[in-house]
């Protein structure tokens, strides 16, 4: 049992990333993502006007060390290139519905 | 399977396909219908007056308007955009010899599609094409001398009737049907489509601007408009009015616009120039 704890507290202290939960390598993981599919939204001609600004913005952060708040932001963009690649799906024949 | 199950199901494949092709409308029925769409919704506004923007449909603002086309913004841009266009290129000719009639009252047959390249070509795209065939450097797309040029262009077509055509070429309807879909399609975070604030809000306030109905979208280009300080080409709005909804948008003079440009312009068919103008 007492080897256990050893065991364990040596985990937890000697791997911190483990337990903060974001590595940079996951944050470049969701950046490099968020770069295939906002070029992706932008061949479709649906790109949103600020995901690229997102990505630039996440990878400057991951730079200076900010590795959550990074993250935070290009999951975001993440989200932004998906969503913008459904609109140019769904619009492809929704755009009717507007015509008078 | 028996012979008459085949024989309904082949006479209802035959009738859908029938149908499909005949719920493609060709342009001018989508004209017509675009038409009517505003004629419905604004019963008011008599005769051409579209071509006078929100001013056609908001008298609380007209009358400010009105004051300011006494003493036009544009004036001195109409003036400017005449002596470039009587300058001489290094080679000893100049812009009219690039334009049907010198270019003089031709505003109303831009943007054309032209067969043999397989695009739309705007005036803008024609003026900077001129001065690249003639040795000169292409001007800026958005403002500055193109944008005075293409208003004494317009200036001098006043009163001439959109006349553009979309001739008998399959690229000539695929590049009409990609403007088309532009318009109507949402895009952006806000998932929001040109018809939305321009049809079916048209009219509305959205925060302190009452936004225009699309029918007179194009007849007074470019445009002096107060918040720019200066004059703008018709792709500087569209790049505005896609940004409001965040989207990205796109370059000036892209096929994208250009397109977009054939479609609206299509659409107005009919209004007369009244290029340039003053809005807000
Ligand atoms: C979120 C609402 C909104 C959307 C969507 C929008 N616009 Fe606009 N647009 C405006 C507002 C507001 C103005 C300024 C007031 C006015 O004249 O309508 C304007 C002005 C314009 C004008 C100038 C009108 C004039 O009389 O000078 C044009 C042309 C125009 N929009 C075209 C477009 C096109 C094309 C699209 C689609 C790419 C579009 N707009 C999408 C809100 C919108």
């Amino acid at each position: 049992m007492k080897k256990l704890i050893i065991a364990l507290l040596l985990a937890v202290f000697l791997s911190p990333t483990a337990f903060a939960g974001t590595s940079a390598k996951d944050v470049q993981k969701v950046i490099n993502e968020a770069e295939t599919l906002r070029k992706e939204a932008a061949k479709l001609h649906y790109e949103w006007r600020d995901t690229k600004k997102q990505i630039k913005k996440a990878q400057a952060l991951l730079k200076e060390g900010k590795v959550d708040k990074a993250m935070k932001v290009a999951k975001h963009a993440r989200l932004e290139g998906q969503r913008a690649i459904e609109q140019a799906k769904r619009e492809s024949t929704h755009y009717k519905d507007l015509m008078p | 399977m028996n012979k008459q199950l085949v024989k309904t199901l082949l006479t209802t494949v035959a009738i859908m396909l029938a149908l499909s092709s005949v719920a493609q409308a060709s342009p001018e029925e989508d004209r017509q219908a675009f038409v009517k769409f505003f004629h419905d919704r604004f019963p008011n506004v008599k005769g051409d007056d579209w071509i006078n923007g929100v001013y056609a449909i908001d008298s609380a603002s007209r009358a400010q308007w009105e004051e300011i086309e006494d003493f036009p913004p544009y004036e001195i841009y109409v003036d400017e955009g005449k002596k470039l266009f009587e300058t001489k290129f290094a080679n000893g000719k100049s812009l009219a010899d690039c334009f049907e009639n010198g270019g003089i009252g031709i505003k109303q047959n831009y943007p054309y599609f032209d067969t043999k390249r397989g695009e739309v070509v705007t005036l803008e795209l024609a003026i900077n094409e001129c001065r690249e065939k003639n040795g000169e450097k292409p001007w800026g797309w958005k403002k500055g001398k193109l944008a005075a040029v293409s208003a004494y262009m317009a200036w001098t077509s006043r009163g001439k009737k959109t006349n553009v055509k979309i001739p008998n070429d399959p690229r000539a309807l695929a590049a009409y049907e990609a403007g088309k879909k532009h318009f109507y399609s949402r895009r952006g975070q806000l998932n929001m489509a040109c018809a939305h604030c321009h049809m079916h809000y048209s009219g509305n306030k959205l925060r302190a601007d009452i936004t225009s109905p699309a029918l007179g979208h194009t007849t007074h280009f470019p445009v002096f408009r107060s918040k720019w300080g200066s004059l703008g080409t018709l792709h500087r709005r569209f790049g505005g009015c896609n940004k409001q909804v965040r989207a990205k948008p796109f370059k000036a003079q892209s096929e994208e616009y250009r397109n977009l440009e054939y479609f609206l312009t299509y659409m107005n068919n009919g209004l007369p120039i009244n290029g340039p103008g003053a809005r807000k």
